[in-house]
């Protein structure tokens, strides 16, 4: 059995588990760590789908049928690209609520 | 077509130039310009505009390879919203907070992502137009010094991430079931099932149906107004807007009624929404769960999957649009944003102007008789009526009941004779503003029949 058939599966519980950790979180940091990891597990699965073990890398050169599916490829560039960003986003917007408490928790103390 | 390749890469390169402007006067000539300019090419859509809409294929590529833009009258319709609100938006911010950091930037974004979303019909440009316009919109809830709203930026960024997440896994299975992006191919090809489910997910979770609402009221409350009256009004329904794209193509749940299924979950949606919108005691509060009420409306008219649904439901989108967008422009020019008890009795004699606006936006909401509100529930009801589906349909006439019953003592209150306050600071020409939304929604009638008569 082809190990790489797997990969849409290990992609969707690792998305699970993503999900499942984000549910359960409340702490904003590991709310955004959670949903880097459920986004990983789309992008696996995705990934994983586009070809199988032994199939060679998309380029000119190669025949049509022993290659891998390069569209998924440049889908996925996209959603890494957007993914990154929004890790970005929501952990600036995580400091930016601690700071805010802290001044607000200092600002009750005096 | 010129006009389309303005709209979006006009607004897009703007926005790129306004994050590098720091000149106040200079952002907002930028600003002003690239509205001009994006209204102008709207103008010149619309007048070269044909029944059965023109398709553009960017770089010549096969259209199943490529990406396909489509100018048709959902996309004017739409776009036309967005000029009107964001110019509205733009001209009603009299604090100047769009010009301060890099706002300017992030709201031309929205305005270029919005339309790349309204035009293209390839499923993935559509989610990279939506996260486009997702991110924009999260950075701009986020208040200065304002913890609440950090917090309710962060809350719609999960939101809307994890529902973009599970239309990417959707739109994975789409494509491995087909082998297309774009969405006609794929409904020629008879793609649908999980892969339609797990992006009809995402999308409803962006358009903020029940159960995926919660996001709403806390983002669209704690936003400044004018970015409030942006989400509502031009943002929120635009992932009802993609899901009746689909619908129209044929794509479809391998088993089971999809049509009774997004039905189901819009007359939930228009029941939970009036009801939680009833009970709120905050006037921005109150017009955020009224909007979680409208976006049910619209998903109503597009499970019907009839043409006549499609477009009661587009009419709806571009009515509620109008009206929720002048509702919270002002709701913030009348200072009516904090909890009502405490709030200034009687602002609508101060301010007659902005108060009309209100009054008139609040009368469309509700779906009083003689405004175009009235006329887009009314064929909403017709079109569930003559599917047979009679409890959908009176769902809809109870929540116009309840809208009534929460909006009327708002307007009382507004209008009450307590003419106590003789100082009320009014910003000069704001109120017009809001007053001239009012007014362009009066020539929807006459756009109605246009559309109607357009929509396949």
């Amino acid at each position: 059995m082809d190990v790489l058939s797997l990969g849409p599966w290990v992609g969707l519980a690792l998305f699970l588990i993503g999900l499942y950790g984000l549910l359960t979180s409340r702490e904003m940091t590991r709310i955004v760590m959670n949903l880097t990891v459920a986004e990983s597990g789309v992008i696996f699965a995705l990934v994983a789908r586009a070809g199988s073990g032994g199939q060679g890398a998309p380029i000119v050169g190669n025949a049509a049928g022993s290659m891998v599916a390069p569209l998924p490829h440049a889908l996925v560039l996209t959603a890494i690209v957007i993914g990154a960003s929004l890790t970005a986003l929501g952990l600036s917007l995580a400091q930016g609520t601690h700071e805010l408490e802290r001044n607000a928790g200092s600002g009750e103390e005096q | 077509m010129p006009g389309l390749a303005f709209m979006i890469f006009g607004a897009l390169l703007a926005a790129f130039a306004a994050g590098v402007l720091e000149d106040y006067r200079a952002k907002r000539i930028l600003m002003g310009v690239t509205l001009f300019g994006y209204a102008a090419a709207w103008l010149s859509l619309v007048w070269g505009s044909s029944p059965t809409g023109q398709s553009l294929t960017a770089g010549g590529w096969p259209r199943h390879l490529g990406i396909e833009l489509v100018v048709d009258a959902p996309f004017l319709a739409v776009t036309g919203l967005f000029a009107a609100i964001l110019a509205a938006s733009w001209a009603a911010d009299q604090d100047g907070l769009l010009l301060k950091g890099k706002r300017s930037s992030l709201f031309l974004a929205i305005l270029a992502g919005l339309t790349v979303w309204a035009a293209n019909r390839d499923i993935f440009t559509t989610f990279v137009a939506v996260e486009l316009t997702g991110a924009s919109a999260y950075s701009l809830v986020a208040r200065p010094g304002h913890l609440a709203s950090y917090r309710a930026a962060f809350r719609y960024l999960i939101f809307g991430s994890v529902g973009g997440l599970i239309m990417l896994l959707g739109i994975g299975s789409l494509y491995y079931q087909s082998g297309y992006l774009n969405i006609v191919h794929l409904g020629l090809a008879g793609a649908g099932g999980l892969g339609l489910a797990l992006v009809a997910a995402g999308l409803l979770t962006k358009s903020a149906l029940v159960p995926f609402h919660t996001w709403l009221p806390e983002a669209h409350s704690h936003a400044p107004a004018t970015i409030s009256a942006i989400l509502s009004g031009a943002l929120l329904p635009m992932g009802i807007f993609t899901l009746a794209r689909l619908v129209q193509n044929g794509i479809s749940l391998a088993s089971g009624r999809l049509d009774l299924l997004l039905v189901g979950i819009g007359a939930l949606t228009v029941l939970t929404g009036h009801a939680w919108a009833g009970r709120q005691t905050e006037t921005k509060r109150l017009l955020a769960y009224s909007s979680v009420a409208h976006m049910g409306y619209i998903l109503c008219g597009v499970g019907c999957q009839t043409p006549a649904g499609l477009s009661a439901a587009l009419l709806h989108l571009v009515v509620h649009g109008f009206s929720k967008a002048c509702a919270f422009l002002s709701v913030g020019q009348l200072n009516l944003g904090g909890p009502r008890p405490t709030g200034r009795p009687g602002a609508g004699h101060h301010q007659p102007v902005a108060g009309a606006a209100f009054t008139y936006a609040v009368a469309n909401l509700i779906g009083l008789p003689l405004t175009p509100g009235f006329l887009t529930k009314y064929l909403l009801t017709r079109t569930l009526v003559e599917r047979g589906w009679l409890v959908p349909a009176i769902v809809l006439q109870v929540g116009t009941v309840l809208a009534f019953l929460y909006y009327w003592p708002l307007v009382r209150y507004l209008w009450s004779p307590n003419k106590s306050i003789t100082s009320w600071a009014c910003p000069p020409g704001g109120p017009w503003l809001a007053a001239g939304l009012a007014l362009a929604s009066l020539w929807l009638p006459r756009l109605f029949s246009v559309l109607i008569a357009s929509i396949p």
